[in-house]
């Protein structure tokens, strides 16, 4: 092995083995994963030739500095803050999705009996000044406040699971 | 009632109390993982301000998604795609703003708002502060975290590019594409390498 060869396997090989063919290390702690030279014969050229020993040595040091480096990274915000911080936002995060759901819910609810009034109208004889519809989970029995349309519209009063959501849907045409 | 002893089944009885709402064993949880959790959004950005981003997000993450962890993986493989999207989001986020200050910057309505870069404190020596950036400002994401993984935290190879969800060959690729830009400075740097060596 020369040198060229010895630092093409230095570049690549995990710490473990460089630590393995440096005898720091067991052989039962020796990585297998990349194919190099034989230890022995790196051990050889290493004997020989003190630049790349020093090389080998060189590299675990700085293997073993940015680890340090690294660990000595930390958070800056303290603990407490973040726990409190985490515990809030993810509370409001599950309510705000709930709500989105219970949205989608009442849109459902909305886009189905406008089409059931729709239906009703083209079927005529059908009036719909002012209509609770009802659909599953979502629309309550409580009174709905009255509304009244425009001449020549109509309207939908839906309550929703919310007591403080109702929705009002107004749409032109009149059905009689 | 006999208290676990084995740090796995520990591990598993926390979860379960801090997924049943626990708030203490919650808190345990975090604070054995906090370090962990900014330690891989670091590596993940390599950005120390989007990495404490990414640790706030990644915490919020696992106070709504414990009760998604099934116990089918390994909690830390399970945590660390957590922390994998927080980072990720963060870093949507951190472009957007950036961004949106450019186009105020191009137009003059907003002075800039890049922050000074931060000291890192307690890097004794400006070698290892060298390395550190070197590896967090030079190497690309999937590098460092192969990196990180397998040689700085000692994961086997298989168990790594399970966490990072690529095949093992793709992921030593990463590993030693790592290794060689981070140790090819090491042959500027090192005094007495010669070309000359023996046969």
């Amino acid at each position: 092995m020369n040198c060229r060869e010895c630092r093409d396997w230095l570049l690549e090989a995990s710490p473990l083995e460089i630590a393995g063919a440096l005898g720091e290390l067991s052989a039962d702690r020796r990585a297998d994963a990349v194919e190099s030279p034989s230890e022995a014969e790196w051990r050889e050229h290493a004997q020989a030739c003190a630049s790349c020993l020093t090389l080998a040595e060189r590299i675990l040091e700085a293997q073993e500095e940015l680890a340090a480096g690294l660990e000595l990274l930390t958070p800056v915000g303290r603990l407490a803050d973040a726990l409190a911080v985490a515990s809030r936002e993810a509370v409001g995060r599950r309510r705000r999705a709930r709500r989105r759901r219970v949205s989608w819910g009442t849109t459902a609810a909305v886009a189905a009996g406008v089409l059931m009034i729709r239906s009703f109208d083209s079927g005529g004889g059908f009036r719909t000044d002012s209509i609770d519809v009802v659909a599953r989970g979502y629309i309550g029995s409580a009174l709905a406040p009255e509304v009244e349309a425009l001449l020549d519209e109509s309207v939908v009063v839906l309550e929703t699971d919310d007591e403080d959501v109702v929705v009002f849907w107004f749409y032109q045409g009149r059905g009689e | 009632m006999t208290e676990p002893r084995n740090p796995e089944t520990e591990l598993l009885f926390l979860i379960r109390r801090a997924r049943a709402g626990d708030s203490q064993a919650f808190e345990t949880l975090a604070t054995a993982y906090r370090d962990r959790i900014y330690r891989w959004a670091l590596v993940r950005t390599g950005d120390l301000d989007d990495a404490e981003d990414a640790t706030q997000e990644a915490l919020v993450r696992l106070h709504r998604g414990l009760r998604k962890f099934s116990g089918k993986a390994r909690f830390e493989t399970w945590l660390y795609s957590v922390v994998r999207n927080a980072a990720a989001e963060v870093q949507r986020r951190a472009a957007r703003s950036r961004r949106l200050n450019d186009r105020y910057a191009v137009q003059g309505a907003l002075p800039s708002t890049t922050a000074p870069p931060r000291v890192v404190e307690g890097l004794e020596t400006r070698r290892i502060e060298g390395l550190v950036k070197r590896f967090l400002q030079e190497l690309p994401a999937r590098q460092r975290e192969a990196m990180d993984l397998v040689d700085l935290q000692g994961l086997g190879q298989a168990e790594a590019a399970t966490r990072l969800g690529i095949r093992s060959a793709t992921l030593r690729t990463h590993l030693f594409r790592a290794r060689r830009a981070m140790r090819n400075r090491l042959l500027e740097t090192v005094p007495g390498i010669e070309e000359t060596g023996t046969e």
